[in-house]
């Protein structure tokens, strides 16, 4: 392992330390509490990217910090516990797609076997315009290649260090920067040659 | 409001490609984010107290789970109990069997133990005058104890 991926103390934040703290101490419930509070939006980015789905999203979410309030009594506090819920992530939603190829292939249930990230639905929002550009964010970085479209996702969605995604995905810190340089550099393109660039100089220069 | 070190970041990653372009998309960017957090954050919400309820339902049906061989155990050996009291052989005689039985020999009985007393000291009598006397004929006991006699 380089040292790019040793986590330093300041990445381990206080509420990871005092999850760690809770378990050490016996205390159970103040460490799954503070972990589900401290990790629900993270797991929650996460799954919504996998499914592109609210409500597969929220259910994988949810599963994911039950199992990981079961297990949570074995974690040792050797790597982040944000790495060991990435993983779980990852995992369950890789499962579900698994599940639902299953089911698709016997004709089980729904239809909804294959999801594909370009034709996500978009997060709810208030306005329209705002609801075509999210949903055609999505699609943008749809194109991305994905190990450029996580480290982007993880840098500027989750706000994670490069330090906390070198953790995460195993890869150094130098290739995410490339990988996030590149991916800003596409999307910026991307977006320059789209109608919203049009409406956006426009309105800038009526300003 | 000042950019975080994320936002500042991608700022400068946009100037640096897009040169006088950067503005705007960044502005939109942030823009985006932050409508996605909002989502998120009304999303999950709720998510602690969904976790938390289905943690103890799960809690709960594993104590039951825990629980259920002790319980099918007991109601084993609960089972093996009773059918043992109901269908097990009787060693001893019922309580009201024992009194009229009791009843119907017990004038026998004391009869027969005067009779009895009276016999060995007819017998240790005999002992003493005459060794050979000592044997107990079928008269001597019909003489001592009559015709009803006593099964010795």
């Amino acid at each position: 392992m380089s040292q790019e991926l040793i986590l330093t103390m300041d990445e381990i934040d206080a509420a990871e330390a005092e999850i760690i703290e809770a378990l050490r101490a016996g205390e159970r419930d103040r460490a799954v509490t503070a972990m589900v509070r401290r990790y629900q939006r993270f797991v929650f980015s996460v799954a919504m990217r996998q499914m592109n789905h609210l409500e597969d999203a929220q259910d994988i979410t949810q599963e994911v910090l039950l199992r990981a309030a079961r297990f949570v009594d074995g974690f040792q506090g050797q790597s982040s516990l944000q790495t060991w819920l990435y993983r779980i992530t990852i995992n369950q939603c890789r499962s579900e797609f698994r599940r639902r190829r299953i089911k698709s292939f016997f004709g089980i249930g729904t239809d909804e076997g294959e999801i594909d990230v370009a034709s996500n639905a978009p997060l709810p929002s208030h306005h329209a315009e705002e609801r075509d550009f999210d949903a055609y964010m999505q699609k943008v970085l749809a194109t991305l290649p994905p190990k450029q479209r996580e480290t982007f996702c993880l840098r500027f969605y989750d706000e994670l260090s490069y330090g906390q995604i070198s953790a995460i995905t195993g890869t150094s810190q130098g290739a995410l920067k490339a990988n996030y340089h590149w991916a800003v550099k596409k999307i910026a393109e991307q977006l320059k040659n789209s109608e919203y660039y049009a409406l956006w100089s426009s309105a800038h220069d009526a300003e | 409001m000042t950019p975080n070190d994320v936002q500042q970041e991608l700022r400068d990653q946009l100037a640096g490609s897009s040169g006088a372009a950067a503005d705007p998309v960044a502005r939109r960017l942030d823009a985006h984010k932050q409508r996605r957090d909002a989502a998120i954050d009304s999303s999950t919400s709720t998510m602690p107290m969904h976790v938390q309820r289905a943690l103890n339902a799960r809690s709960r049906a594993s104590s039951r789970r825990r629980l259920a061989p002790w319980a099918y155990a007991m109601s084993a050996a609960a089972a093996v109990v009773i059918l043992f009291v109901q269908f097990a052989p009787q060693t001893t005689e019922p309580l009201d069997s024992h009194r009229d039985t009791t009843a119907v020999v017990g004038h026998g009985l004391q009869v027969t133990d005067n009779d009895v007393d009276v016999l060995v000291d007819e017998l240790l009598r005999r002992n003493a005058q005459d060794r050979a006397a000592w044997t107990v004929t079928e008269r001597d006991v019909d003489e001592l104890l009559g015709e009803e006699g006593i099964d010795l």
